[in-house]
C-alpha cells in the first residue's frame, strides 16, 4: 500500500468515523474502493466561482397592492 | 391473440362490446400470475380480494352506462414504494416490513379514480436505490428474458410483471434511471416525465430534488394512458408544477415529420455494437419518417454522472440519516455500503453539485433551443449477468440516465429490437421540458418502424 492509499485509507475511517457509523472488516476494502470512485467524480465538480447552485433560495413576490393616489 | 397481448385500449373497447368482463380478465390474470410469479418473483405482494373488488366495480359501472377512462376495469400493480391506504408497503426492505400507510399515494389516488383494477405490489431495490440485493426479505425480481440476468433496477418487478404479460402498465419512480433502465433490460416502455409533472405525495423519496414518477408499459400507447392518469398539478408536493396537461393518446398519432432531433453521440461511443446498431435503426426510422436526426455536442458525460451522483447519494443520505444510525444492519448490504460512502460526502460537495446542475441544465436547453429532442442511448450494454454488475452510479455504470434527472427533462427508453442473444436493446429519447407528447411521438414512430410490438415475448413456463 502506498502512501497516496494510506492516506485515503485514513480519511475515510475518519469520515466515517464522524458519521457515527462503523464498518465492517468484510465490508471495508470494497467500501474503500467506491469511495475512491466517488472521489474521482467530486474532484470534477468544482465550478467557476461565480456559478450560483441550482437550488437558489427565492423570497416569493408580496401580493400586488393599488397603487396609493395623493387626495 | 391472447388478452394478455391486448393494449389497454384493445381491453377497453371488448370490455365495452361486453366481448369480456372485467372480472374474467381479472380472475385469469390473478390465476397467471399464481402459476408463474415465483418464476421471476416480480410481485411482493399480491391482492386478489382487492383486485375482484376493484373488477366487480367496475363492470357494475359500466353496466350503469358509467366509464371512466381507458383503463376502467383494466389491470395494473404499484412499485411498493408507492402508499397504498390498507395494503403493505414495504419498500422491499427489512426496515417497514410492517408498515400499512393509512391513505394512498396520490398515483394510487388517481388509478383508482381512474377505475383501475389493482392487483398488487410490486418488487424494487431496497428503497428505489440501487440493487440488487440478494439477503432482503423479499426475492429479486428476475428478468423474464433471461432469468440468468438483471432486470435493471429499480423498478425491477414492475418491468418484470409487463414483460411476463401479467399486465400492461405499472407505475415506477426514476430518479438516476430507475424507469428507463429497467426498461431497457427488459424490452419495455419506461418513461421518465419532467420534473414536476407528476405527483410523488405518499411516495418513498430516495432523492428529492431528482424523484420522479412515471409509468412503465408495454407499449408507448399503454404509457401515454399511463401518464394521462398520473400527470397533473399538486400543491401539496412542493416539485410540482402547475402546467396544463395534454392528450397524450391524441398526440401519437401526429407523427415526426419536421422534427429536428440531435445525437449525442460523444455520450454512447463505448456502447456494445449491438446497442450502437440499434440507435443508428432507430435515427434511420426517424429519418425515412421525415424528421432531422443530426449530431449535436453536450457537456462531458462524466459531469452528468458525477452531479446526479453526489446530489442523489447527499440525499439519500439525509433521507435515511436516522435510520443509518439506528438500524444499519437492518438495510441490505448494498444500501449498507450506499449509505456508509454517501456519509462521506460533505455539504460543499453537495453545494458544488447543486451549482454543477445549474450549468448543465442550461447547457441542454441550449441544445432545446434549436431541436425539438434528442436521441441517445439509455444504457451501453444489454442486461448483465446476475454475477457481473456494476454500481449503478460508479463511473464504471453502463447507465446513461443521469443526465436528465440532472436537467429535469422528461426521458423514455424505447424497445428497438433484440440482441444476437435474444435480449431487449432500448434508445432513450429526450425532450425539452414538459414536451411528453414529443417524447411518445419519437417512440411510437421508432415502435411501429422496428415492428416492436410483434416481437414474441418471453416464454416464462416453469
Amino acid at each position: 500500500m502506498n502512501e497516496t492509499d494510506r492516506s485515503v485509507r485514513e480519511e475515510f475511517r475518519l469520515l466515517i468515523e464522524r458519521a457515527g457509523l462503523t464498518v465492517s472488516e468484510a465490508q471495508r476494502d470494497s467500501l474503500l474502493s467506491t469511495y475512491a470512485d466517488l472521489k474521482k467524480q467530486l474532484a470534477l465538480l468544482h465550478r467557476r466561482p461565480g456559478a450560483e447552485p441550482s437550488l437558489v433560495f427565492h423570497v416569493p413576490a408580496p401580493p400586488s397592492t393599488p397603487p396609493r393616489t395623493r387626495s | 391473440m391472447s388478452f394478455f397481448d391486448k393494449s389497454i385500449l384493445e381491453l377497453g373497447r371488448d370490455l365495452r362490446q361486453g366481448a369480456t368482463s372485467s372480472e374474467a380478465i381479472t380472475a385469469q390474470t390473478l390465476e397467471r400470475i399464481a402459476s408463474l410469479d415465483g418464476e421471476i418473483p416480480a410481485f411482493i405482494t399480491v391482492t386478489p380480494e382487492r383486485a375482484l373488488e376493484d373488477a366487480r366495480r367496475a363492470d357494475s359501472e359500466r353496466a350503469s352506462g358509467i366509464v371512466r377512462g381507458p383503463l376502467h376495469g383494466v389491470p395494473y400493480a404499484l412499485k411498493d414504494i408507492y402508499d397504498t391506504d390498507g395494503i403493505r408497503t414495504t419498500c422491499h426492505s427489512r426496515l417497514l416490513i410492517d408498515n400499512v400507510p393509512a391513505a394512498d399515494s396520490v398515483v394510487a389516488r388517481r388509478f383508482r379514480e381512474a377505475g383501475g383494477v389493482l392487483l398488487g405490489k410490486l418488487a424494487t431495490n431496497e428503497f428505489a436505490f440501487g440493487g440488487p440485493g440478494f439477503d432482503l426479505p423479499f426475492p429479486l425480481a428476475l428478468n423474464p428474458w433471461d432469468r440468468r440476468r438483471f432486470t435493471g433496477g429499480s423498478s425491477s418487478g414492475s418491468v418484470a410483471a409487463i414483460a411476463a404479460r401479467f399486465l400492461r402498465l405499472a407505475p415506477g419512480s426514476d430518479t438516476g434511471g430507475s424507469i428507463r433502465g429497467p426498461a431497457s433490460w427488459t424490452g419495455t416502455v419506461g418513461l421518465k416525465p419532467t420534473y414536476g409533472r407528476v405527483s410523488r405525495r405518499g411516495v418513498f423519496p430516495l432523492a428529492w430534488s431528482l424523484d420522479t414518477c412515471g409509468p412503465l408499459a408495454r407499449s408507448v400507447e399503454d404509457a401515454a394512458v399511463g401518464l394521462q392518469i398520473m400527470a397533473g398539478h399538486d400543491p401539496e408536493d412542493s416539485g410540482s408544477v402547475d402546467v396544463a396537461v395534454p392528450d397524450y393518446l391524441a398526440a401519437l398519432a401526429q407523427g415526426v415529420e419536421g422534427l429536428r432531433i440531435g445525437m449525442p453521440r460523444h455520450f454512447f461511443e463505448q456502447a456494445d455494437a449491438e446497442v450502437l446498431a440499434g440507435i443508428e435503426r432507430a435515427a434511420e426510422i426517424l429519418r425515412r419518417a421525415g424528421a432531422i436526426v443530426e449530431d449535436v455536442v453536450l457537456p462531458d458525460f462524466a459531469l452528468f454522472s458525477a452531479c446526479c451522483r453526489v446530489i442523489l447519494m447527499a440525499e439519500g443520505c439525509a433521507v435515511h440519516r436516522d435510520n443509518a444510525l439506528a438500524r444499519l444492519a437492518d438495510y441490505g448490504e448494498v444500501n449498507q455500503g450506499r449509505l456508509i460512502v454517501g456519509a462521506t460526502l460533505s455539504a460543499v460537495d453537495y453545494i458544488d453539485a447543486c451549482r454543477l446542475r445549474r450549468e448543465l441544465v442550461d447547457a441542454v436547453n441550449a441544445v432545446f433551443a434549436d431541436h425539438d429532442a434528442l436521441l441517445t442511448a439509455t444504457t451501453l450494454e444489454t442486461a448483465p449477468p446476475l454475477d457481473d454488475i456494476s454500481n449503478p452510479m460508479g463511473t464504471a455504470s453502463p447507465m446513461q440516465t443521469t443526465p436528465f434527472n440532472v436537467t429535469g427533462h422528461p426521458a423514455l427508453s424505447q424497445p428497438v429490437g433484440l440482441s444476437r442473444h435474444g435480449l431487449p436493446l432500448g434508445v432513450q429519447i429526450v425532450g425539452p421540458a414538459f414536451a411528453e407528447t414529443t417524447v411518445l411521438r419519437i417512440a411510437r414512430e421508432i415502435e411501429r418502424g422496428t415492428n416492436w410490438l410483434e416481437t414474441p415475448q418471453p416464454d416464462i413456463r416453469p
